[in-house]
C-alpha cells in the first residue's frame, strides 16, 4: 500500500537537509572569522544581520526538507517540534530583557532575526530528539 | 490504546520494516505504535488492520486511561 504522505506534503528534497546544515555551518564560520579579524568594525551590524540571514536561511532548508520516508507520525512530530519552538520562543522573550535587568545588563528589544533563528534551531534540535526517542 | 499489532506481525511472519514497507510508514512508525507510544490514525488502523485481516476493534482496543 503506497502511502499520501510524500504526495500530499509540500516539502524540500530530503538532500536539502544537508546543503541547509552546510549553509548555516558556513555562514556560522564565515561570520565569526569575519568578526574575530574585525573586531572594531563599524559593519558588526551589517556582519549579523548577514551571518544571522545565512543562519535562518540554512535551518529553514532543514527543517523543510522532507524526511527518508515521511508518515503520518512524522507530521505529528512536526507540529509538536512547531509547538514547542513557538512556545520557548515567546517565553525566552519575556524572560530574557527580565534576566539583562536582573543581573543590571542594558535591556534591549529582541531583534527579529534572533527570534527566528532561535525558533528555528529549537524545532530542529526537539524534532531530532523526538525523532530518535521513536 | 492497547493493540495486538506485535502479536499479529509475529503470525504472520513480518519484520517491522517488512510490515512498515507494506502499509507506507517507517519502521519507526510501526515501533511507536508497538510499544503504545503513538495513536495511529483511522486509516493507518485501517490499512493495518486490513493487511491482517482482521476488523480494527480486534486490533486495537481501548486501554482505562482512554
Amino acid at each position: 500500500m503506497e502511502s499520501n504522505y510524500n504526495k500530499k506534503s509540500v516539502l524540500l528534497p530530503h538532500n536539502m537537509k544537508l546543503i541547509g546544515i552546510i549553509i548555516s555551518a558556513l555562514a556560522f564560520v564565515i561570520g565569526v572569522a569575519i568578526k574575530a579579524k574585525n573586531a572594531e568594525s563599524e559593519n558588526s551590524d551589517l556582519i549579523a544581520l548577514f551571518t544571522y540571514t545565512g543562519m535562518i536561511l540554512g535551518l529553514l532548508f532543514v527543517s523543510l526538507s522532507r524526511e527518508k520516508v515521511e508518515d503520518e507520525r512524522v507530521d505529528r512530530l512536526r507540529a509538536q517540534s512547531m509547538q514547542f519552538a513557538f512556545v520557548f520562543a515567546a517565553i525566552s522573550t519575556i524572560i530574557r530583557p527580565m534576566i539583562d535587568l536582573i543581573f543590571g545588563d542594558p535591556v534591549e528589544m529582541e531583534q527579529a532575526h534572533s527570534v527566528v533563528f532561535m525558533m528555528l534551531l529549537v524545532y530542529n534540535i526537539f524534532f531530532l530528539f523526538l525523532k530518535k526517542r521513536g | 490504546m492497547k493493540n495486538i499489532l506485535k502479536v499479529e506481525r509475529a503470525r504472520h511472519n513480518m519484520t517491522q520494516q517488512d510490515l512498515a514497507d507494506k502499509i507506507g510508514v517507517s519502521r519507526q512508525t510501526i515501533n511507536s505504535i508497538e510499544s503504545n507510544r503513538y495513536v495511529p490514525s483511522t486509516v493507518l488502523a485501517l490499512k493495518i488492520s486490513e493487511l491482517f485481516g482482521l476488523s480494527v476493534n480486534e486490533l486495537f482496543e481501548l486501554d482505562e486511561d482512554d
